[in-house]
């Protein structure tokens, strides 16, 4: 492999990886279904089966980072907790350990064969029920092929020529010794691949003991290092799991160096003692000082995995996206009473609803407060929690539902709908608006209908709450047909008084078109209050 | 805001600058003094009014219903043309004069 071909294949390697862990992110959001978080929460809730998931996934992804990475990917899809993820963490660790020991096993085919098949099922599903599985298989694979096309990469950039030369200098200095662990795996993401490294190296007799023993625990500070930089784009509560991995590796590295430093100065026998006496050779105590550096934590990270929570929920704290999808109301436990759970249904959509305000706040110049939301982060936690809400409902239906709550059910189920179509038309005036150049003519008209729109909402959400009747009545004047006064202001602006440029043009028609159709949407919206007005 | 007229025949109130959240939150409590038992019709006199917000429009909506509620009506007059399409465009032009 030539140089060019190194880096070209690394490069490749962190494209497919990173396309990977959105592909998982973006299916488990959808997968998110009730019970197949049910099912994901019951395993991780449960201290065993965690560990066993986080030895399993260190085994078989050879890599300890890629099960943060797909962790980051479930906590973001609300698929499991950051605490719940934590012992997933360390016990990965571990697992990474067994193929240190079994040294050689390729599982490029698995991955190739991993690729092609949820590839295929992928690539011809036409938006069946279980595209979003397959998307998640995919994901997953092709984070995994990515890691293996860096690290296919990096074997021979381990073996280069200057790569040796360096191991040179470890031999008479241990700060160099743990330089190198540092640098080696920042640049290789693959402690297993350096650990093999520095077992040929140390077999060659290029380095001794002491050195592999420096070189292998430094490598933890070099993983934080690198999971670091690899996470610089995720934030919030999903940041947590990768802060968690970092604190992981370089708690890990400091306790085991300082006991090596304390070894070494005072001959005490610890660590080197240990894996001398435990491994024959020193491929066989390379073996072990890896699989003590994977496995402290596990004995002493589990004793304060509550201060560390906290701390972690203090340092990365939910973005505003994330604050603005979580549901307030809805929740597993609240399913045991029907009627409850339809109450809380209303109550979150009414949530959803009060943010339709805020999208408009976005193209207003005369905003109400300085707490509005960017318009595409309202988009995405709205449609996250309609999502939520669709399988909460989803859930409810399976229960045992009297007549009344039945026809709650249906009005619930038909808000439901109209949200949804309120939420989307809504965006794509906003964004349209946002994203245009506007000319002074057209401005002037697209800041009288967001004033306009915005007074619908605020007195939509608040004949939703009140259900008083006359604001119900004001709410159904003020949503009245606006399709003869569109098509008068359409008119009006198009003729040549104007002088509307064509991009003004096409804008002016599809913005009054949406205008015209939210205010039809919320004059469906006023009547389904009136209707269980009525039924009141 | 100013009253310009408050008899038995009408009670009229001048509007001026920017009807916007700043504004309303200062005149709203005032106005709603002012309309709490009326004896005549009521009208806003907008002449001097430049701007009118979503919080402006919904204070005239609000004030319609108190004005309605007591038996009486609400008019607009005198409107510029900026105002004027805020009120068209929210189906309130039954309000103008």
């Amino acid at each position: 492999m030539s140089t060019l071909e190194i880096i070209a294949t690394m490069v490749a390697g962190i494209g497919l990886f990173f396309s990977g862990i959105k592909i998982l992110s973006n299916s488990m959001k959808n997968l998110a279904s009730h019970r197949f978080r049910l099912i994901i929460a019951k395993w991780t809730n449960n201290p065993f089966l965690a560990a066993f998931w986080g030895f399993a996934s260190g085994m078989i992804t050879q890599s300890s980072s890629n099960t943060v990475f797909i962790l980051v990917g479930l906590v973001r899809g609300g698929l499991i907790g950051v605490r719940a993820a934590l012992p997933v963490i360390i016990w990965s660790s571990v697992g990474t350990t067994v193929l240190i020991f079994l040294v050689a096993i390729n599982i490029k085919l698995g991955i190739l064969i991993l690729v092609g098949f949820s590839g295929i099922f992928f690539g011809f599903d036409k938006g069946s029920r279980r595209e979003s599985f397959y998307a998640a298989i995919f994901g997953i694979s092709l984070l995994l092929f990515g890691f293996h096309e860096l690290k296919s990469g990096s074997t021979p950039f381990a073996q280069m020529e200057f790569i040796r030369n360096i191991f040179q200098y470890a031999k008479d200095s241990y700060i160099v010794a743990i330089l190198i662990g540092i640098a080696l795996r920042f640049l290789i993401h693959s402690s297993t691949t350096i650990a093999v490294l520095i077992m040929t190296i140390s077999d060659s007799g290029l380095i001794g003991l002491d050195q592999v023993i420096l070189m292998i625990f430094s490598m933890s500070f070099g993983e934080a290092l690198s999971i670091y930089v690899m996470s610089s784009n995720i934030k919030g509560v999903s940041k947590q799991v990768v802060i968690f991995k970092i604190v992981e590796s370089v708690s890990a590295a400091t306790l085991l160096l300082c006991i090596s430093f304390i070894e070494m100065g005072w001959h005490i026998p610890l660590t080197k003692y240990a894996v001398s006496t435990l491994g024959a050779t020193i491929i066989q105590q390379t073996a072990f000082a890896f699989l003590f550096l994977k496995s402290a934590p596990v004995f002493v990270l589990p004793l304060i995995y509550g201060p560390i929570y906290k701390a972690l929920a203090k340092f990365s704290p939910p973005t505003v996206e994330e604050d603005l999808s979580e549901t307030k109301y809805i929740s597993e436990q609240s399913l045991a009473d029907v009627s409850t759970a339809l109450i809380l249904v209303e109550n979150e959509q009414n949530r959803i609803f009060e943010r339709f305000s805020k999208y408009i706040d976005n193209i207003r110049t005369e905003k109400e407060s300085e707490s509005s939301y960017d318009f595409s982060v309202i988009n995405k936690s709205n449609v996250h929690l309609i999502n939520e809400i669709d399988s909460y409902l989803k859930s409810i239906i399976n229960l045992n539902l009297s007549p009344t709550n039945s026809e709650i059910y249906v009005l619930l189920q038909n808000r439901q709908t109209m949200l949804k179509s309120i939420d989307e038309t809504v965006f794509s005036f906003v964004s349209t608006v946002f994203e245009s150049e506007l000319s002074n003519a057209l401005e002037k008209l697209i800041q009288n209908s967001a004033e306009s729109l915005h007074v619908n909402f605020i007195t939509a959400f608040e004949a939703t709450k009140s259900r008083d009747k006359f604001d119900v009545e004001i709410l159904l004047k003020i949503t009245g047909d606006k399709g003869p006064l569109m098509e008068k202001i359409r008119k009006t602006h198009l003729s040549e008084e104007y002088e509307l440029n064509q991009g003004d043009k096409v804008v002016l028609l599809y913005v009054t078109d949406l205008f015209q159709r939210i205010i039809w949407l919320l004059n469906n919206w006023a009547k389904s209050i009136s209707t269980v007005q009525g039924e009141k | 805001m100013k009253v310009l007229q408050s008899d038995e025949t009408l009670v009229k109130i001048a509007f001026s600058g920017k009807l916007d959240s700043a504004s309303v939150s200062t005149i709203e409590v005032k106005l709603f003094a002012l309309l709490n038992g009326i004896e005549s019709p009521v009208v806003f006199d907008f002449t001097e009014v430049g701007f009118i917000g979503s919080l402006g429009i919904r204070m005239v909506l609000m004030a319609a219903k108190e004005v309605k509620r007591q038996g009486y009506t609400l008019k607009i007059e005198n409107a510029n043309d900026d105002v004027e399409n805020v009120f068209m465009l929210t189906s309130l032009g039954d309000l103008l004069n």
